[in-house]
């Protein structure tokens, strides 16, 4: 019977951890990142996940040629997060590592492609303790 | 202390599986394979992938840059929502709605507009997204109707808001059924407007160019095969891959990347040929106007 109490408690602090993460997180990119897409209009899609060091997030996403986009990538207290764009075949395009490790950046295609925006978490360098935090990926466009 | 440690490991499944995903199935899954390994896997890399689709008003902006007049008979009657009473039917139609709302916006069609957004408001509650994540946005679009690109931001928002809210209910599918529903509603009118013979080139590219965001919506859609609904969709949406799939498409290998530090801007030319043939174009018209029937009912 205490065992199963005990397991229902963990069950129970995972629960709050989750949401707790989860609120913590959204409340971060509301007050912290939606910002930076002004003055291009959200396009309403929370692309977030509470992420360790040295973890890979992608997302796919369709830039059309008659519209400008702003990647923001924005992380709680992770460092120097990497943002890449990708093309299908690989090959990178851009890399905030390349402008100061940026979190915002604009772009703009001749014509519709899908890319990849890949972000990394770096890794710990064994010296500090494990690090995760909130990471999110928001896109922004505006007609051209 | 030996239930401490017994309890370990499945503090630590549970870790990972709360820090992950807030995605249900995945947790589910997670939490299968987390089961089966030892610890030290659990401190694998993660690798996330997200696939975005375009909202509501980017799939109007970019598929409606044409000059054609306004057709009110495209639009899906604010009469049939009484239809819809299952979470999968209000979702995608709560997409289809939110597109011709803003078709009627891009066409100045204030009192559209607002019959639209009277819709959307119900759809909401339908759908139990509570009031200040959903409708209480739209209260603001019908304070600013005036001022088109504001209501734009409005609309924007509004689908952020449900997004997120969704998203953190563990109610991801919705949240993808929504934008399905935007995107076969946009789909719609750009393939019913390419349809008449004075048809301009610019609609039709613009159709051509869905192909990257079919096969996006598709893998969206996958992560959910196992409800019969969602399943169905997906047969559906895999008929009009196929038929992107089969349009000729060239790359032009030098591909020009240039870079403004100071503005911030990266501008990529990649010269690319696409040939659709008329029967091509015919028949994704076809399909998408057979799955948005089964959709509006």
């Amino acid at each position: 019977m205490k065992k199963i109490i005990s397991i229902l408690s963990v069950a129970a602090l995972c629960l709050a951890v989750n949401f707790g993460a989860q609120a913590q997180c959204k409340t971060f990119i509301k007050n912290e990142c939606k910002p930076k897409l002004a003055p291009y209009i959200y396009n309403g899609q929370m692309n977030s996940a509470v992420l360790n060091q040295g973890d890979f997030a992608e997302l796919m996403l369709t830039f059309y040629s008659n519209q400008d986009y702003r990647i923001v990538v924005c992380n709680d207290g992770l460092g120097d997060v990497t943002f890449r764009l990708l093309d299908l075949q690989g090959k990178e395009l851009f890399t905030n590592a390349d402008h100061n490790y940026t979190d915002t950046w604009d772009f703009s295609t001749n014509s519709t492609q899908l890319l990849t925006v890949e972000v990394s978490v770096p890794e710990n360098n064994g010296s500090e303790e494990p690090k995760s935090g909130c990471v999110s990926i928001l896109v922004g466009f505006k007609e051209k | 202390m030996r239930l401490t440690f017994k309890m370990l490991p499945l503090f630590v499944v549970c870790l990972a599986v709360a820090c992950s995903s807030n995605d249900k199935k995945q947790k589910e899954q997670q939490l299968k394979s987390a089961l089966t390994i030892d610890s030290s896997e659990c401190e694998a890399t993660v690798k996330k992938i997200f696939f975005n689709l375009p909202s509501p008003v980017e799939i109007t902006q970019t598929l409606l840059k044409t000059e054609e007049p306004f057709n009110g008979d495209m639009l899906n009657s604010a009469d049939n929502l009484e239809k819809y009473n299952t979470s999968s039917s209000l979702a995608l139609n709560f997409g289809i709605y939110g597109a011709d709302l803003c078709y009627c916006r891009v066409y100045d069609q204030l009192q559209e507009a607002i019959n639209y957004l009277s819709v959307i408001k119900k759809v909401t509650e339908k759908l139990q997204i509570p009031e200040e994540e959903g409708s209480e946005t739209i209260n603001r679009i019908e304070q600013s109707l005036e001022n088109r690109d504001s209501i734009f931001y409005i609309i924007s928002d509004t689908y952020a808001r449900a997004d997120s809210y969704l998203k953190e209910n563990e109610r991801d599918m919705t949240a993808s059924l929504i934008l399905a529903g935007a995107w076969i509603e946009g789909m719609y009118f750009a393939t019913t407007l390419a349809a008449q013979p004075d048809a301009k080139d610019d609609i039709i590219n613009n159709i051509v160019d869905q192909k990257y965001t079919v096969a996006n919506l598709v893998n969206l859609l996958n992560t959910y095969n196992e409800t019969p609904e969602v399943a169905s969709l997906i047969d559906d949406f895999n008929k009009v891959q196929e038929i992107y799939n089969s349009i000729e498409v060239t790359y032009d290998k030098s591909v020009v990347v240039n870079t403004d530090q100071n503005e911030h801007v990266t501008s990529i030319d990649a010269p690319v040929t696409v040939k659709m043939t008329k029967d091509q174009l015919k028949e994704i018209a076809t399909l998408i106007k057979a799955i948005r029937s089964k959709i509006i009912g």
